[in-house]
């Protein structure tokens, strides 16, 4: 035995046991580290509102509206000597308020400085006027937005209830959650009312609040902030126009577009990119899939898989599998085997859903995948597959019945002796290319006939179609010439059972 | 394609998955470790901290090649640390003998069979590289191109160290069997 073969196989003898303690003790421990592992992919996900409310100049100025809120609820409710108050027991303490409105001016990094008016109604209502004309109106207890655009004449009704949601949050954990600190930095005369202003911190936040206040009142007259976004871009905001409990009119807030408007529902540029690049990059997935495919019925005499788990780690990545949009499904795509003769228009790969949405990406035999938008015209498709399989189908029971006939006349000329085999039929009985199955045309042999036993029964299978493995159902021909489709192989198991009993 | 979806389940924070892979390989692994360092109770160690480290690491693991290979590459590098610690311990404590124990009291959790006692009796004797590379290339099966990569040295070298350890590996069995 050569070194290498005995060095091998003293390797491959070896083995080693591990008691129940140590698998336990280290399995407890990388459990440990797993958790861990979770709650920080958890806490890294969770969605970062600032940014995703920062994406739109739109969003960007009713961001800062919403944050600007926090600063007067918490203002609003000092009393007395505002030194002595602690901020956060103060923040706790609001309960009140039911209604504010002020107006802002809003300078964004690089831009004019930009005038908006907002008006809040606890706890759902927020309607925001923008400088451009348009006015969003939110509702965060239905989760919607609606966005009015009085020089277009235009309502378009978002319809993402996160993105409100977020913003609501927002609002809500400022109020909820305050850790802000308090120091007063001196006094100043704002149009003839003497103020104390106060600069609010929080942690090692940069950003600037600073907030002159009639200590009288005890009410805000004026809000100065300076925030970062996530860019590092300087928003600069003045606030001013400050008045809370004020009567509101309840219909400034409902979500219907006033009469002479066109309506639409859309979802926000943010969301929409978000859908795009996830919708992208599922395509891409599937082109992966497709080609791994491709490769592998290459290397399989033009065989398909017979579903993608078929496919090894080699030729595909296993979160090739998962749909970028779907994350949580474990197959997030559905794999139909092409049938024979492929064509290359065959659905073979789509994305898995519940309801429609916009569409859903297809994949083809050819490799190439399209989003398609409406769904009867990808049910179309999937039924193009269906009427290619069932004409086919039905041929392959015509050249049966021609091959059954072929047969009895045979029998007829030789003393009711069925032929031996199929190649017993003659040309002149019989078209070479009836043997074919247009289902299988590679197979040479298309169908099995079995010669009947004597007495001949009329219910004696003498003919179907070839198969490797069962799927829909095959063409099953029987000794009175007629020809069935079988769905259930038990069935067609019983029927070849019957000249047993007949005899 | 097993691998890959359990990584992948793993990723998502399945113990199930977790278990499974440990399941799987501890035994390759220890084999590995135990013909590397000849100690069980450091074996035991390699496999825990390689686990650990590879539960911590998921966030970016992304599987290129095959699961058992990764993790028997972790395996070696781990060990290839024990084992120059332990040279630094012997040199620098004079505690040769103590350090065989390692830190635990001789085990009972992890038991091997004669062939592996045999085999790691003997791996002991040779040159750490050698050792690295026979049982990279046979338990492994890295080619050598793969494991001249991972350990930083030429192919050359690597078939040098496999072909010196190999013959010297064989004269040692023969003097055991004799």
């Amino acid at each position: 035995m050569k070194p290498a073969d005995r060095i091998n196989e003293l390797i491959n003898k070896s083995d080693v046991t591990t008691s129940s303690d140590t698998d336990k003790r280290i399995l407890a421990d990388a459990l440990v580290q797993l958790e861990k592992l979770k709650q920080k992919k958890s806490a890294a996900t969770q969605p970062n509102i600032w940014r995703t409310i920062m994406k739109s100049r739109i969003s960007k100025l009713a961001a800062a509206a919403v944050i600007i809120i926090t600063v007067f609820v918490g203002i609003h409710y000092f009393s007395g000597s505002i030194e002595n108050v602690a901020f956060a027991d103060v923040m706790q303490n609001i309960q009140n308020a039911r209604t504010l409105t002020y107006r802002s001016v809003i300078t964004p990094a690089d831009q004019d400085p930009q005038v908006v008016k907002t008006t809040v109604i606890e706890p759902h209502l927020m309607r925001v006027e923008l400088p451009d004309g348009k006015v969003w109106i939110l509702d965060h207890g239905q989760g919607k937005g609606l966005i009015l655009d009085s020089k277009n004449k235009q309502a378009v009704m978002s319809s993402t209830p996160q993105k409100t949601l977020g913003l609501y949050d927002t609002f809500r954990d400022f109020r909820n959650n305050p850790d802000f600190s308090v120091s007063q930095i001196g006094q100043r005369t704002i149009d003839g009312v003497q103020t104390v202003g106060f600069q609010l911190t929080r942690g090692n936040d940069e950003n600037v609040r600073i907030v002159w206040a009639n200590p009288q009142t005890s009410l805000p007259i004026r809000i100065e902030q300076t925030v970062k976004d996530e860019n590092g871009r300087v928003i600069k905001s003045v606030t001013t126009n400050i008045v809370f409990d004020a009567e509101l009119d309840q219909s400034l807030f409902r979500l219907n577009a006033p009469e002479g408007y066109t309506h639409r529902v859309v979802d926000g540029p943010h969301e929409r990119s978000i859908k795009l690049t996830k919708r992208m990059k599922s395509a891409s997935n599937m082109k992966q899939i497709l080609l791994a495919c491709i490769m592998y019925a290459q290397d399989n005499k033009d065989q398909w898989p017979d579903s993608l788990q078929d496919l090894t780690p080699r030729r595909l990545a296993g979160d090739t599998l998962i749909n970028p949009g779907q994350p949580e499904r474990e197959n997030g795509y559905i794999y139909i085997k092409p049938s024979t003769p492929i064509s290359p228009q065959q659905v073979v790969l789509y994305e898995a859903h519940d309801s429609w949405g916009d569409g859903i990406n297809v994949g083809f035999v050819d490799g190439h995948v399209e989003f398609i938008e409406k769904e009867s015209m990808f049910k179309n498709r999937l039924e193009d597959e269906r009427t290619v399989k069932l004409t086919k189908r039905m041929k392959s029971a015509k050249n049966m019945q021609k091959i059954l006939l072929a047969c009895i006349t045979y029998a007829k000329d030789h003393e009711d002796q069925w032929p031996d085999g199929l190649q017993d039929l003659t040309p002149r009985r019989l078209a070479g290319d009836t043997l074919i199955n247009p289902g299988q045309p590679e197979r040479e042999n298309g169908y099995i006939y079995i010669k009947p036993s004597t007495p001949i029964s009329p219910q004696q299978v003498v003919l179907y179609e070839a198969h490797d493995s069962w799927a829909d159902g095959i063409n099953v021909g029987y000794a009175d010439a007629h020809v069935q489709f079988i769905k259930e192989e038990s069935n067609f198991k019983s029927d070849l059972q019957k000249p047993t009993k007949a005899r | 394609m097993e691998d890959k979806l359990l990584v992948l389940k793993c990723k998502r924070g399945s113990p199930d998955a977790l278990e499974r892979i440990y399941l799987k390989y501890k035994t390759d692994l220890l084999v590995l470790a135990m013909a590397f360092l000849n100690d069980k109770s450091a074996a035991e160690d390699v496999l825990h901290d390689v686990f650990l480290s590879f539960v911590q690491s998921l966030g970016k693991f992304r599987l290129t090649g095959t699961l058992k290979g990764y993790l028997m590459t972790c395996v070696a590098n781990r060990a290839r640390n024990t084992n120059k610690a332990k040279h630094h311990l012997s040199v620098g404590l004079e505690a040769a003998e103590s350090f065989g124990s390692h830190s635990h009291e001789p085990t009972n959790s992890v038991i091997c069979n004669e062939n592996l006692q045999k085999l790691s009796g003997a791996m002991a004797q040779l040159p750490y590289e050698q050792r690295e590379i026979i049982m990279l290339h046979f338990k492994a099966a890295m080619t050598f191109k793969a494991i001249a990569k991972s350990q930083g040295i030429s192919v050359n070298t690597a078939k040098s160290r496999y072909r010196y350890g190999l013959e010297k590996l064989r004269l040692i069995l023969d003097e055991v069997e004799k």
